[in-house]
């Protein structure tokens, strides 16, 4: 871990250093319309807590200067003995609050889903759900960012148990809160 | 935003097209009554078979040599004077974190009149011979340590020299009370996390022989098995299946962030609970309420294979109850099967637990 804590922070360093040569001032105008994220925890898992409402690759696509449409994708299946798969999609909209300098904030609204299926368990797990955030997005460079975005979440859990014996298969409850308090994106934009 | 709307159709569509639409609830072949007299002749062998043990040889000799007191309390004075005066007359056992097999090897026997051990050459295996308890003088027991090798592993800055292969046997009166026996045990090498790949132990507690087994299947599932069984027909079985994130072994700090998921199965007769559990599901809840726990979580209950009960977790009064929900749909708590079961195991071992 403490490998991948250096190289990230090289990274983010030269990063920096390619940044200032090019400008101090990258308003958020100057990134190109395509935004491809991924949460920091897949790399450094232990130091960047990962999140319910997160979703492992983003895409954001830059509508005009103020409007930003985005999606996120969740995808693992193992066929093993003890496999499951996971998938999951979110589409949302975000709008630009304020930019200062290096520094965007935005705010909006995801709606989210998700299917998941245990084969050792056997319950289809569905998740149906909206988290509406303000976005903190730090430019690094023209083509890297990093950004959080935390919100308030809703989210209705639907499992079908599909060999209980229990008269009722279906159980569902509503869940809410506050959501990716220290989940940080890497971000790249081309 | 007529775009979003079809996509948001096409996603749903995706998710419940996923879905396991068959209801696969078995049926089961017993009545419930059937199924409750079961479970309870389960356990009464349980407590017979525990009862096997605590009457096997084994016992008897700790029984014999350990409790040797007029209040039965445990007392190791003697055997610890016994390996005192071992390494005292004939070197250490342990020199520099390594067993000194090679050097120790011999057979000794232990003199009451002069309190020592006479040794006779022997280049294959370390020997003790002596009497069970103190103030005896007829030698009854017999320890011997037939093979032993080891290999240096570390975990992250320190080194460990672990054991690759032992064979160690305790007979008294000629009959083998107990005999542990430690083979095809490998460690990851190359790496500063010497992760162990196999291992199997079998360990014999007169009349009860359990076979331990550790395996990598892949280089993020392991397993872990456990049998017990008799002659007498006891049988027991446990089954642990551990997937983990990566084969980032060195950073392994917590069940939480390194364990994905762990399945198995314990078994005792013909009942049987095969259990799963999702711990990345249930990582992301800090305090996870019980509909959380059952989502992520599977018990069934197996009698001669064929399913006769969920276990369903349930918060009663602030107080965390398992019940079981039988095929008719009924449930109640498991405590009418193991609510007595402390004070049956305190009964059975009593000549142990004062």
């Amino acid at each position: 871990m403490f490998v991948r804590l250096i190289l990230i922070f090289l990274f983010v360093s030269c990063s920096t250093s390619f940044a200032q040569k090019d400008s101090t001032k990258i308003e958020n105008s100057d990134l190109t319309k395509h935004q491809i994220g991924i949460g920091i925890s897949k790399f450094v898992n232990s130091a960047f807590p990962s999140d319910k409402n997160a979703y492992s690759i983003n895409y954001r696509y830059q509508l005009n200067e103020k409007i930003s449409l985005r999606s996120g994708v969740i995808y693992e299946k193992d066929d093993s003995e003890s496999g499951f798969i996971d998938i999951g999609l979110k589409l949302g909209v975000d709008k630009k609050l304020k930019s200062f300098e290096k520094w965007y904030f935005y705010y909006g609204i995801d709606l989210m889903s998700n299917f998941t299926n245990y084969k050792n368990i056997d319950k289809d797990q569905y998740m149906l759900g909206a988290i509406s955030f303000i976005g903190i997005q730090f430019n690094i460079s023209k083509n890297f960012s990093f950004s959080v975005e935390p919100g308030i979440y809703l989210r209705h859990n639907i499992i079908i148990d599909n060999a209980t014996f229990a008269n009722d298969k279906k159980t569902s409850w509503t869940e809410s809160g506050l959501g990716k308090l220290g989940y940080v994106n890497l971000n790249f934009h081309f | 935003m007529k775009k979003i709307s079809i996509l948001s159709l096409i996603i749903l569509s995706i998710l419940f097209a996923c879905s396991s639409d068959s209801d696969n609830t078995p049926t089961p072949t017993t009545t419930v009554t059937e199924d409750k007299q079961n479970i309870n002749n389960t356990f009464d062998s349980f407590y017979s078979c525990l009862n096997v043990l605590d009457d096997g040889d084994l016992s008897d000799f700790l029984l014999y040599s350990l409790f040797n007191n007029t209040n039965q309390e445990y007392n190791d004075s003697y055997l610890k004077m016994l390996s005192d005066k071992f390494e005292l007359q004939h070197g250490d056992l342990i020199i520099n974190d390594r067993f000194q097999f090679a050097n120790r090897t011999g057979i000794y026997t232990w003199n009451s009149t002069t309190n020592s051990w006479t040794k006779t050459a022997s280049s294959s295996e370390i020997t003790l011979k002596f009497p069970s308890r103190e103030n005896q003088t007829t030698i009854d027991s017999e320890l011997t340590l037939q093979s032993y090798n080891e290999t240096e592993t570390s975990f992250e800055s320190n080194t460990y020299n672990l054991p690759t292969n032992a064979s160690l046997t305790l007979k008294r009166n000629n009959t083998t009370v107990f005999s542990l026996n430690l083979s095809n045990v490998t460690f990851q090498t190359g790496t500063n996390f010497s992760m162990p790949l196999t291992a199997t132990i079998t360990i014999f507690t007169a009349p009860f022989t359990h076979t331990i087994n550790w395996t990598r299947s892949s280089s993020t599932d392991f397993k872990f098995s456990y049998t017990s069984s008799t002659p007498q027909g006891c049988g027991t079985n446990v089954e642990l299946n551990v997937k983990l994130y990566d084969n980032d072994y060195a950073n392994i700090t917590s069940l939480k962030d390194d364990v994905k998921a762990v399945n198995g199965f314990i078994s005792e007769g013909n009942l049987k609970v095969n259990y799963a559990v999702n711990v990345q599901a249930l990582s992301a809840f800090s305090d996870p309420t019980d509909a959380q726990i059952n989502a992520n979580t599977n018990a069934e209950v197996l009698y001669n294979n064929i399913k006769i009960g969920d276990l369903d977790y349930r918060t009663i009064n602030n107080k965390t109850e398992i019940y079981i929900i039988y095929s008719d749909g009924t449930s109640e708590n498991v405590d009418i099967y193991v609510s007595d079961f402390e004070s049956q195991v305190r009964s059975i071992f009593a000549n142990y637990i004062n």
